[in-house]
């Protein structure tokens, strides 16, 4: 019984940091997936938010800024891709091309992993992200005047 | 002493009419420089399926005009140049020197620098360009291009502001389409009017006066009612009805893009520019320092003045054509610009693009606001006039 107990613990030592990447990872990922970014409002200049819509927006940009935190400690492949995927999708969405600058630390910080996962996508997307994220790191830089 | 009298009023009237066109002469275009790697064309076809590109002029790239063309649909330019300095470039397609080429020129996103004879930089392209292309305008034109461009002259924007301004039908002809509505409703004072005296010309005349009258009234109690909080204040009414702030306006719906390039101040700094709120370029790269920059013009900022900083709790608030400034706090960001375009919650909001929400509701303002640094207005920028 002792011994039985005392191996449990053992296990629990040896699992515990590979449950913790599982859960970091496939977390990020589960929580884009849950945000339903392809489910959320395309805006022009004559949309007004709703509540709904405002709640549905935050969901995602949140998911995806704690994914390229996730991302960022623990590199992913799968991870990255699923960001950019979504990034594409909120920023033709979205006007305000916020999703650029949440991707940007991912950029700045892991560019070989950013350029694989853009290749993954489609040309028009890769396009468009790469011109968001050119001008959000310039405004960053430079201002906006 | 009458053909004294009437040389000296040809000699007058010859004066004043070349001194009013050279008073009005834009610069005269000279050079260009590449301030990005171009295609160079071998026609006036600047779509992607034109096959007609000769070369790539690199960034840093100089070249003399040789002709000037606008586009029809899209009113942006073809500038044909004759490359004097070729940039580095690695393309094996690089142009050469001596090489004439067309190259492409939108007022939104110039890739090119415009120069004048004196190698000065020219502070007002399209104006130049238009000079130009009217000069350039005899022969045949290139496929798609108009030969000589007519761009509104302030004067007719003045009468077109004048037209939108006045109501277009007629109050009575209104009340008749409403079936709701009858004659006797309109009746305010109930007083007979008195019979029509004098001669029908007259009558004609006083008619047409009242009229005005009517249409000027109905006008002003609209604009008051719609101002809301600011009926009360002429000066910022003033203001928000100019005709300055209805160009400002008009610029920024005309230029704005689909979606945010990084640029709002810019776009905001140009609108401002063509509706002369400000006389001279906006200097600084961030919107937060537009509060500065724009006092240093003699606007004011409604929020420190304490006639009006009770008044704004919002961006609604905000009387039309003011230009809202917001920043968090946060030295690394540069803080957002928007112009309102009309009172209360109507109207948008425009800076490199236009919305129907003000920054403060964008996804950016409101992520900060989660964590803890919220963005605010911190500047609504108005020009008082007397």
């Amino acid at each position: 019984m002792k011994n039985s107990f005392i191996f449990l613990i053992l296990c629990s030592f040896v699992t515990a940091p590979a449950l913790a990447k599982f859960t970091g990872v496939e977390g990020a990922i589960t929580k884009i997936q849950n945000a339903q970014v392809d489910n959320l409002i395309a805006m022009d200049e004559n949309t007004v938010l709703t509540d709904a819509d405002v709640k549905a927006q935050d969901k995602a940009f949140d998911a995806i800024s704690h994914a390229v935190v996730v991302v960022l400690k623990e590199p992913s492949d799968q991870l990255a891709e699923e960001i950019l995927r979504a990034t594409a999708v909120l920023l033709k969405k979205d006007p305000t091309q916020y999703a650029a600058e949440i991707i940007l630390p991912l950029v700045e910080k892991n560019k070989a992993a950013y350029i694989n996962a853009l290749k993954k996508l489609s040309a028009e997307d890769a396009k468009l992200i790469e011109k968001a994220v050119k001008a959000a790191a310039r405004e960053k830089k430079s201002g906006n005047g | 002493m009458s053909l004294l009298n009437r040389s000296l009023r040809i000699f007058m009237s010859i004066f004043l009419a070349g001194s009013t066109a050279l008073a009005q002469i834009p610069p005269e275009l000279r050079d260009v420089v590449l301030s990005g790697n171009m295609n160079g064309r071998g026609s006036l076809n600047f779509r992607n399926n034109a096959g007609n590109i000769v070369s790539e002029v690199p960034k840093d790239s100089e070249g003399s005009i040789v002709e000037v063309k606008q586009l029809k649909k899209t009113r942006s330019w073809g500038i044909k140049i004759r490359v004097t300095k070729v940039g580095d470039s690695k393309s094996r397609n690089k142009a050469k020197v001596g090489d004439e080429v067309w190259v492409y020129f939108a007022q939104k996103d110039p890739w090119l620098a415009l120069k004048d004879k004196d190698g000065a930089e020219v502070q007002d392209p399209e104006a130049a360009l238009v000079a130009r292309a009217k000069r350039d305008g005899s022969g045949i034109p290139a496929e798609g291009a108009v030969a000589t461009p007519h761009l509104p002259t302030p004067e007719e924007i003045k009468a077109e502001a004048a037209r939108v301004a006045q109501p277009g039908t007629d109050p009575n002809e209104a009340m008749y389409k409403d079936p709701k509505q009858i004659q006797g409703t309109t009746c305010i004072t109930c007083e007979a009017s008195p019979a029509p005296r004098g001669t029908s010309k007259e009558n004609l005349k006083d008619i047409g006066d009242i009229k005005t009258e009517v249409q000027r009234n109905l006008a002003e109690s609209t604009k008051n009612t719609a101002a809301g909080i600011w009926a009360n204040h002429p000066e910022v009414l003033r203001y928000s009805e100019s005709t300055d702030v209805k160009k400002m306006i008009t610029y920024a719906d005309r230029n704005k893009r689909s979606r945010s390039t990084g640029y709002c101040y810019r776009y905001v700094k140009r609108a401002m520019i063509a509706g002369e709120i400000v006389k001279k370029y906006p200097p600084g790269a961030y919107a937060r320092n537009g509060l500065r920059d724009l006092k240093a013009q003699g606007m004011i900022n409604m929020l420190e003045d304490p006639r009006y900083k009770d008044l704004i709790k919002s961006p609604a608030d905000v009387p039309k054509g003011a230009i809202i400034v917001y920043h968090n706090g946060d030295k690394a960001a540069a803080g957002d610009t928007q112009i309102k375009s009309d009172w209360a919650s109507k109207g948008k909001y425009y800076s490199d693009f236009a919305s129907s929400n003000s920054y403060l509701l964008s996804p950016k303002a409101r992520q900060a606001a989660r964590n803890k640094k919220p963005y605010r207005m911190i500047g609504v920028m108005i020009k008082e006039t007397p």
